[in-house]
């Protein structure tokens, strides 16, 4: 049976090679050549491939994940593809692989997995969040049917006021057995609104707690603080519910997913991914954005503009726009891009949306006024038409023509911030000027290529690094490079972007597809999806050996490597799977946080720690590229 | 620093009336204000509202511990027997102690009860067990309420509260290759002797030597026991082990369970203050004598009457006062205070628990029992105490044994005890004086024997407590007085088979011994000699504060393994370096846990190139003498 859905993602392979735009290397700020993967996986690494796919792995969730992706991926590069496909079939059945092998491009999954339905508990999810009021009302549970939620919200209500009474506050519960950490509850109290986090997964106390601030901060975020303490100062037992509209509880349903099952270093780091460009580049979207503002029109009417960002999709960050001495929290961003990226990718090109959005750490009390507009680049043929009216006619049309395509990847966006209700003419007028420049110089073509290629672990010289992230602490910023087996199996490349704050119920949707063509797609999604969550779960692991429970560094610098392998003992009758064998490194500084994953079966230290070096004086002689230092200051 | 503490059991209690049935201790150690009955059951409610709440979640099965945080407080509650809960709520200071301290000492706080009492099931009449759980678990957390430093004691060892410490000692084999080893003289000559035989369950042999010539708890802990599925022996060690600790000594009175430390009531104080200047030192005696009485548990008469006749002794009849005029008399309470003495050092060894004790003295002097299970099967067993300079045995007697006693068959013991003791301490005791402390501390934990090697220093009980504490004073005065002198015939542990001369030179230059010290040197102060302290490891002449700090920092490391989730057939190694000179190498598989810590500030034989093993690790990037230390110890 999975032989026959390989099969079928396979045959799906061939239009892969049109995914990649013809003149990308053009737009790559690092004019390193190629851009595959540093691994030294060759076609003989890919015969030597383990037979996973034929057999359970003993952790089941990620039986499928297992396999062999990019290696997999290599070897339907060569011409010969479908007779080395047999001749590799044919070895797998005849189970003639060997069973270890040095180097292989995917990282094995280390975890434990909870079976599913193994547990009797009601909630038998690994992640729980809630949110009630302070009398004990319900506003939002993640899992669980109302009955049974409404029942443990009013325990939670119960402790909380009966410690309230005695002066004190319940920050969490650790619940261990014998050794092992086994479950954790925190706790935030907001009052009038209380919000609970459940985990028994790796999370740090202090991580729960930073997203229990994240979805406190998405609460403020529509309603404001000023708002919400008056609809429970009439009546404490108010139902927030009824206040809350439906989209309002998508986006949960989204942040909570995203947080639970994404891949989202953001949360993990509090820091913003930003977007890889080159620095005259971004210079000049600086510069653009600079001269609109200071247009001697705009700039007599004063505080017209407080904040303007252009932002990537995956909420890459490509420039800012901000008056001296200011600069907008990362919450506040992450929640602005999450709305983006969520909730109006469906608005068209010529559609502009004005939008009041209370940013709780600017201030918790007021909003701000937000006009965002989607970026789409034209087609190339069309450039020549100069009119902005017409262009953005046939641009709609365009995007009705190609459907589906388009609205599948998402464009970048213009964000425009506002003190002021009735500024919205000003803001489109500034808007309108940025998004012609933006065309006039092919900005947005550059935008869009940096935000599919980004750059990969060839443009570095660190050997033996599957991937990384490092995060630069004066920028709170963070990098990563391009994860490069997203584009595999005819997926949509922008997929890699869009990850970081997409909800995954297309996913159901085309499961579901009798079509078998759609099949492999899916089944590559499915891993895909296995595979960023896998990677999210090194990353936090890696994370947690350098810092402690409440969140701070075990030093002021310290470095971390974490190994894990095989242990002795295991059963010889069962085919094995990979040798697991993989290092990983935490280093964290006063200046920057790097986070790496090493490729399986790479155990030597001294050169990890030579490639990490090698990374992070890449990242600082890259830096203008890589993060927004100081953005356009007005 | 602590709240309280409690013990419930929710089924007890079968309806809404009878609430109060499932409480059975709840012991507050705040002063002045007292909980309502209805308080107390609140406080159970919410912490079993808590448990009950985790269990509708994923992953519940199989938790025993739960710690909740408040914003000034902590409850830690464990769950023993299935159904007892036990809660421990602490309030916060600035200085935080992980929570995992206290679970530890909850831990062996119960483990230390059920090796006196049994298990909680048994006791059919719950006022019996609320009765024995004042007895243990009240002053067990009073003293640490008085002394919260204990919490720290054993540092980041606390996240194995069912492991025991065993001792490390050099091996000099071919010291004497024809003779016996040791414990194998042991086995034959008492343990499979026709005296004993099939009565004498065990002995177990502990070494708790004292920080004054050598420091260093590489040493520390059980170095033998003889019968296998010893399944109490983490027990009973880790109490032997917390008996030593926080009394700074075992005596017969530890031992027996007639010590605790109690705190100094606040109108003496005041009194003590304000009579200061005019009777400084019989005033405080007078406190002393106070203290006698109020914190001595033995019948108050034997206390009244052992002063009484020390008084007699000094040909002062009731004056308390003219006892100050005795005290300075008594010459230096170290046995090896100078240690330029030429005079070889004489071993001393005595039962400390026997029925050779005085008569007067209470059965628990005589003979302790001990709940102990072996092969799974839980009886009462009686246990003597017999010690050997910083060597401790046990003899675990069967409960119908009667020979013990015979004071004839207990002096032969004793015989063959100096006899098989004298050649361990001769053939593995003996420090070579020239040895270089080692570079770095290890730590291996056992997880199938449950056995702790380890050669970090702990963090010690402070000085000041020592030297103080009005309390401690009350203990070790009360064994001066009965002990030193002519006194002998109240002396609990009369015998001492060396003849003559010994005894005369006791008497003439050193108080006698018999009663009180196990390992001899208690006052760390007097030693004043810096030079002659041997050290086992480069961490053990670090101060206080730093290796509480260290201890904190490896307990965040060890913490990462107890997170992790990773897959069970997965092996995890890590390799922690910090900026202020720590290298951590920690490492989990599925029998042992590994910790070593070096100083990487400290270069020497580090550099040095070497063949990488075969099998790659992480800890080939630590020192060669780690490295070394790997290959002999834990790959083979």
């Amino acid at each position: 049976m999975m032989q026959t859905l390989r099969e079928g993602y396979i045959d799906n392979q061939h239009p892969r090679d049109k995914a990649t735009p013809s003149g990308a290397s053009r737009f790559n700020p690092f004019t390193m050549g190629a851009t595959q993967p540093t691994t030294s996986v060759n076609l003989a690494s890919s015969f030597s491939a383990p037979p996973q796919p034929f057999f359970e792995d003993s952790r089941p969730s990620d039986s499928s994940v297992y396999l062999d992706l990019a290696s997999e991926r290599q070897s339907m590069r060569t011409s010969h593809r479908d007779l080395e496909h047999e001749l590799l079939q044919s070895m797998r059945s005849l189970d003639l692989m060997p069973k270890s092998h040095a180097v292989s491009n995917e990282i094995p999954s280390i975890f434990e997995s909870v079976v599913a339905g193994g547990s009797m508990a009601p909630l038998p999810q690994e992640k729980q969040f809630f949110i009630l009021s302070s009398a004990g009302k319900p506003v939002y549970s993640m899992h669980g049917q109302d009955e049974l939620v409404m029942g443990l919200m009013g325990i939670v209500h119960t402790v909380i006021s009966y410690f309230k009474v005695h002066n004190t506050k319940m920050h969490s519960i650790v619940n261990s057995c014998g050794n092992h950490v086994k479950q954790k509850f925190v706790f935030l109290d907001k009052t009038p609104i209380i919000l609970m986090a459940m985990s028994s997964r790796e999370e740090s106390v202090n991580d729960l707690l930073q997203q229990l601030d994240f979805l406190y901060s998405y609460l403020i975020c529509t309603l404001s603080r000023r708002q919400l303490t008056r609809l429970f100062s009439k009546r404490d037992n108010f139902d927030l519910r009824h206040f809350l509209t439906n989209t309002d509880f998508q986006n949960l349903n989204h942040i909570c997913d995203s947080i639970s099952n994404g891949f989202n270093p953001d949360f993990l780091l509090g820091a913003l991914r930003c977007l890889t460009l080159r620095k005259s580049t971004r210079q000049t979207l600086h510069s653009i954005m600079l001269a609109q503002v200071q247009h001697p029109d705009v700039a007599a009417q004063r505080n017209t503009i407080l904040y303007g960002l252009i932002v990537a999709p995956g909420g890459q960050l490509c420039s800012v726009l901000r008056p001296r001495g200011h600069t907008l929290h990362t919450t506040d961003l992450h929640l602005l891009f999450s709305l983006i990226f969520n909730q109006f990718q469906g608005l068209q090109d010529d559609q502009e949306l004005w939008l009041p959005i209370c940013f709780p750490k600017f201030n918790s009390s007021g909003f701000l006024h937000c006009y965002i507009r989607l970026l789409a680049h034209e087609n190339p043929q069309k450039k020549s038409k100069k009119t902005p009216s017409p262009e953005a006619l046939e641009a709609s049309v365009d995007a009705q023509h190609e459907g589906a395509h388009k609205l599948v990847s998402s464009k970048p966006a213009l964000v425009l911030i506002s003190a002021q209700k009735e500024s919205f003419f000003a803001l489109k007028k500034i808007g309108q000027g940025i998004v012609s420049e933006l065309h006039n110089k092919n900005l947005l073509e550059q935008i869009e290529a940096a935000s599919t290629l980004g750059f990969t672990m060839a443009d570095i010289p660190a050997k033996f690094v599957h991937h990384f992230i490092y995060k630069s602490k004066k920028h709170v910023q963070y990098i990563m490079p391009r994860l490069d087996d997203l584009d595999l199996y005819n997926m949509s490349a922008s997929d890699d972007a869009r990850s970081t704050f997409s909800a995954n119920d297309e996913n159901a949707s085309v499961e579901n597809d009798p079509d078998p063509i759609n099949n492999g797609t899916s089944d590559a999604k499915v891993r895909q999806k296995a595979y960023l969550y896998k990677l999210m779960r090194y990353y936090t692991h890696i994370r947690n050996n350098a810092m402690d429970e409440s969140g701070s560094a075990f030093n002021r610098s310290t470095l971390t490597f974490v190994q894990w392998s095989n242990d002795g003992m295991r059963l010889n009758d069962l085919p094995q799977g990979e040798e697991v064998d993989t290092l990983c490194l935490a280093w964290l500084t006063p200046n920057f946080e790097l986070f790496l994953i090493c490729n399986n079966g790479v155990s030597d230290r001294n050169t990890i720690l030579k490639s990490a070096k090698n990374i992070v004086d890449w990242c600082r002689k890259n830096e203008d590229r890589l993060f927004v230092k100081n953005g356009a200051v007005f | 620093m602590l709240d309280f503490v409690t013990v419930f059991n929710p089924s007890f209690s079968t309806n809404e009336r009878d609430a109060e049935k499932q409480l059975l201790l709840f012991h507050s150690f705040q002063k002045g204000h007292s909980l309502s009955l209805n308080d107390k059951l609140a406080e159970l409610g919410i912490i079993q509202a808590t448990w009950r709440f985790s269990e509708s979640f994923v992953d519940s099965k199989g938790v025993g511990e739960s710690v909740l945080e408040l914003g000034d407080k902590l409850l830690c509650t464990i769950l023993v027997e299935e159904d007892f809960f036990v809660t421990l709520a602490i309030e916060l200071a600035e200085c935080e102690v992980p929570a995992t301290y206290f679970l530890a000492h909850l831990r062996h706080c119960y483990d230390f009860f059920v090796l006196q009492f049994g298990s909680w099931c048994n006791f059919e009449n719950p006022n019996k067990l609320t009765d024995c759980l004042n007895e243990v678990l009240v002053p067990f957390w009073s003293e640490m309420n008085l002394m919260p430093n204990h919490i720290w004691y054993t540092g980041f060892l606390s996240y194995w509260p069912q492991c025991y410490k065993a001792a490390d000692l050099d091996n000099e084999k071919d010291l004497n290759p024809e003779a016996l080893p040791w414990d194998t003289r042991l086995k034959q000559q008492v343990l499979l002797d026709d005296a004993s035989f099939l009565g004498l369950q065990d002995i177990l042999v502990y070494h708790l030597p004292k920080p004054a010539t050598h420091k260093g708890y590489k040493s520390y802990g059980l170095v033998r026991n003889f019968t296998p599925n010893f399944d109490s022996l983490p027990k009973i060690s880790n109490w032997i082990e917390y008996l030593d600790t926080i009394y700074t000594r075992l005596s017969s009175h530890v031992i027996a369970g007639n010590v605790q430390y109690k705190e100094i009531l606040e109108e003496d104080a005041a009194e003590t203050s304000n009579e200061n200047e005019e009777q400084p030192v019989s005033n405080s005696l007078m406190n002393q004598s106070k203290k006698i009485y109020h914190n001595f548990t033995l019948p108050i008469t034997f206390a009244y009457d052992a002063v009484q006749e020390v008084s007699n002794m000094t040909g002062v009849s009731s004056s308390m006062s003219l006892l100050t005029d005795f005290m300075p008399k008594i010459p230096s309470w170290n046995p090896w205070a100078s240690s330029n003495d030429n005079k070889p050092k004489v071993a001393r060894s005595e039962f400390l628990i026997s029925p050779l004790s005085a008569s007067f003295l209470p059965e628990s002097y005589k003979v302790k029992v001990l709940e102990l299970s072996y092969n799974g099967v839980v009886q009462s067993y009686n246990c003597l105490f017999w010690f050997y300079n910083e060597i401790l045995v046990v003899l675990v007697f069967k409960k119908d044994f009667a020979k013990i006693w015979d004071h004839e068959y207990l002096h032969d013991i004793h015989f063959k005890l100096t006899n098989c003791i004298s050649e361990l301490y001769s053939s593995h005791l003996t420090s070579k004086p020239d040895k270089p402390p080692d570079s770095f501390c290890y730590a291996t934990i056992s997880k199938e024997t449950h056995q702790i090697r380890s050669s970090f220093p702990l963090y010690k009980i402070q000085k000041i407590l020592a030297s103080a504490s009005p309390l401690e004073l009350v203990v070790n005065g009360l064994d001066e007085f009965l002990t030193s002198g002519a006194n002998r015939k109240t002396s609990v542990a009369t015998l001492n088979p060396t003849p003559g001369p010994i005894q005369d030179d006791d008497i003439v230059s050193k108080p006698s011994w018999g009663l009180s010290l196990m390992g001899g040197i208690f006052r760390k102060e007097q030693l004043e000699d810096k030079a002659v302290v041997q050290f086992d490891t480069f961490l053990d002449n670090i101060s206080d504060e730093k290796l509480r700090c260290l201890h904190l920092d490896i307990s965040k490391f060890v913490n990462t393994l107890s997170t992790s989730r990773r897959a069970e057939d997965l092996k995890e190694e890590k390799l922690i370096k910090l900026n202020n000179g720590v290298v951590c190498f920690i490492r989990e598989d599925s029998d042992k846990i590994v910790i070593l810590v070096e100083n990487w500030f400290d270069k020497r034989g580090s550099k040095s190139k070497r063949v990488p093993s075969e099998k790659k690790s992480l800890v080939q990037y630590m020192r060669t003498d780690v490295t070394d230390w790997w290959n002999r110890v834990i790959r083979n």
